[in-house]
């Protein structure tokens, strides 16, 4: 460290428990004046940073559409045959329109094997068949919310197991898929109890370190950490509380005195909890708006273009914020993006096409930005879902169901493989993976297993995996070298032995 | 809303319009445009702080994220020191803009309470109008110190200076909508 990043840091320390609006602005100052050795930071190579990003498809996506069994030898690999008669009308109706997956290696999971080897993917979907073959994504088949394993439909129906609560309702399948806590509905959402563990370890704590796109969401509602909420528009001067306009004279002076006199009502303690809750976010808003403003003067101009769906936005805006990461003083963000319109039980066809290219093309400039910033391998993204729908058609598009494909990118992921036990598309009484005659399946991964994996990638220790994930000893418990699902490349990867007591129990 | 009946805004032509796009940008919010089936929120949210050390539940805070909030105080921003509290939209095509159904606020009469003197009154009046008379005596000593900082001047005849008197009342406003006490309607 030389004296100008000395100077920089100790600077930013001592301002953050300040509150004053002007001393934020005066901060900025600071740093901007110092702005060459924050550059220099960021191009720092092996640097502690690690990044998960939630990319959530609201609605419930059709995903036994977007990964496709691609065989059509009959009596052996004939997943694509079997896949066309099930779902007739809203099948892709030619394999060779499929885009191939290179070799795909279908793990099965649980001692249960993968029932197809060949698979495809969504005619549309040019971005992910690159990044899967060229080993920077990899599906996980048949992944869903659970509270313990279960292998049957027997099993489903005996009673003996618990089940989550309101399979196939959305609102409860979209906030389980969250909080990977199926047997409650008020509780913390994986992200927040991610962060809650890990905060300490942002140098500054005036930005959260779960950042969201969509809003308010459950995913990274947390004990002590909540989101903090941005547009997709970062410009900086879009940032923050609008000033005076400048043909006001004295327009400066007069924005401060209304900040001030905001600042001075916001500070005030109420006994009005409704009128404390709303003072404590405003007063938080407004001084991570001034550090968030500043930071955002910084991002660097990018080569990598994105589209202009609003998915691609947000996913360059979160770019842009893990540019300036070290402005923000982050070594550990979490960002949340929500892209809805999936509930299709009408008009599925046409829908998917003109969507999931929206997706694959918006994650493909993502990973390349990452690539580009140079923090491919400290970026993991993942897709989720409320659920994946009915195999079989309802005459216009497809129904709720439970199981589904999510797809998982980065660096570090070991990619170009299919995690999990893709089911076997039947909807016959010998398929003992689908529960109804509509093809719903019963998960074969618990998104407890996939979040556990992230969370030993980012940094959680195994002693503190339980607070993460209360349910997760009924499907993994950690040992070296035995990683929950597989898909994450720990290889350099130190798994944390860091202790941080937390109640386990659910909240 | 409470701004409009409060201030009584009114569009020359008589006919109103408001398309909101802009409003629902900024806050999330529009009548009848809930984010999804299930309504705005849902009635066990329970917000992070004291609410939830109380173990209270809050469900309109859902809503309130730091994203909202800015965009509400830009709202307010737009509404009162642009006067521009509508979205003037076109509805049909080839439509020409039609000022008198682009409503502006009128607070010429509140001009003579602008006086460092007279603030207490202008700001009983909107404490009244806009907040049942909610705003503890703390909150209107705090904007009243913020307007008496802003520039006042008046003509030999103690007229005010219409621009810096329009300001005053302006930002009066947005202080006490902005206020806690304003926002929580106990």
């Amino acid at each position: 460290m030389n004296r100008r990043d000395f100077i920089r840091q100790v600077g930013c320390g001592a301002m953050g428990s300040t509150t004053l609006l002007s001393t934020l602005t005066s901060l900025g100052a600071v740093n901007g004046a110092l702005s060459g050795s924050a550059s220099k930071l960021r191009s720092a190579s092996n640097e502690d940073y690690k990044a998960l990003v939630c990319v959530l498809f609201s609605g419930g996506i059709d995903s036994f559409n977007i990964l496709i069994p691609s065989g059509t030898t009959v009596g052996g690999d004939n997943g694509f045959n079997d896949y066309k008669n099930v779902r007739s009308d809203i099948a892709i109706q030619t394999n060779t329109s499929l885009l191939p997956l290179n070799n795909p290696r279908c793990s099965g999971f649980r001692g249960q094997p993968c029932n197809y080897g060949s698979f495809g993917i969504h005619p549309t979907m040019t971005g992910v068949q690159n990044l899967f073959n060229n080993g920077k994504l990899s599906f996980m088949a048949n992944i869903g919310t659970l509270i313990e394993p279960v292998m049957t439909k027997a099993e489903y129906q005996s009673g003996l197991k618990k089940l989550p609560l309101g399979i196939y309702s959305h609102s409860d399948q979209i906030m389980q898929w969250q909080t990977s806590v199926p047997q409650s509905r008020d509780t913390l959402g994986v992200g927040g109890r991610l962060a809650d563990l890990l905060h300490a370890t942002n140098s500054s704590q005036d930005i959260s370190m779960n950042i969201s796109l969509g809003g308010k969401n459950n995913f990274q509602r947390g004990k002590e950490v909540t989101e903090y909420s941005i547009s997709n528009n970062i410009d900086p001067n879009n940032v923050g509380i609008t000033a005076l306009p400048s043909w006001w004279s004295n327009s400066g002076m007069m924005t401060e005195l209304r900040n001030n006199a905001v600042d001075s009502m916001v500070s005030r303690t109420y006994a009005n909890l409704l009128q404390k809750t709303y003072s404590s976010t405003t007063k938080s808003s407004i001084e991570s708006f001034e550090v968030f403003k500043n930071a955002l003067k910084r991002v660097p101009s990018m080569t990598t273009t994105f589209g202009t769906s609003n998915l691609s936005k947000d996913l360059q805006a979160v770019a842009k914020v893990m540019s300036v990461r070290n402005d923000l003083g982050a070594k550990r963000q979490i960002f949340f993006v929500n892209y809805g319109g999936w509930d299709m039980h009408d008009n599925l066809v046409n829908g998917l096409n003109q969507r999931l290219p929206i997706i694959s093309d918006a994650l493909k400039s993502f990973y390349d930005a990452t690539a580009e910033l140079g923090i491919a391998e400290n970026v993991t993204t993942f897709t989720i879902s409320d659920f994946a729908r009915t195999i079989t058609s309802n005459g216009l598009g497809s129904d709720h169901a439970w199981g589904g494909n999510t797809m998982i990118m980065g660096g570090a992921v070991n990619g170009g493989r299919i995690f999990g036990r893709f089911p076997k598309m039947d909807v016959g009484s010998s398929n003992t993976q689908n529960i109804s005659f509509r093809g719903n399946f019963i998960p074969s991964i618990s998104t407890d297993e996939m979040y556990a994996e992230l969370a030993l990638w980012y940094g959680v220790s195994p002693y503190d995996l339980c607070y993460v994930l209360p349910n997760l000893s009924n499907f993994y418990s950690y040992s070296p070298n035995n990683y929950p699902v597989g898909f994450m490349n720990f290889n350099g990867t130190t798994i944390s032995n860091v202790d941080k007591p937390q109640s386990c129990s659910i909240n | 809303m409470n701004l409009i009946k409060g201030l009584n805004l009114t569009a020359t032509g008589g006919i109103f319009r408001n398309a909101m796009v802009r409003v629902y940008d900024q806050t999330a919010q529009r009548p009848l445009s809930s984010p999804s089936v299930f309504n705005f929120y849902s009635p066990d949210y329970i917000p992070n702080g004291s609410l939830k050390d109380a173990g209270k539940v809050g469900p309109e805070f859902q809503l309130l994220s730091s994203q909202t909030l800015t965009g509400y105080f830009n709202a307010l921003n737009d509404w009162l020191v642009n006067d521009d509290p509508t979205d003037y939209y076109g509805l049909f095509t080839g439509e020409t803009y039609k000022p008198n159904q682009d409503p502006k606020f009128n607070t010429v009469a509140d001009y003579v309470l602008t006086r460092n003197d007279k603030l207490p009154q202008l700001l009983d009046k909107y404490n009244l109008i806009l907040a049942n008379g909610r705003l503890s005596t703390e909150s209107l000593n705090t904007i009243s110190k913020a307007i008496k900082g802003m520039p006042y001047s008046e003509d030999a005849n103690g007229i005010p200076n219409t621009n810096e008197a329009y300001r005053r009342v302006r930002l009066a406003i947005f202080l006490i909508m902005t206020s806690p006490e304003y926002l929580i309607n106990k």
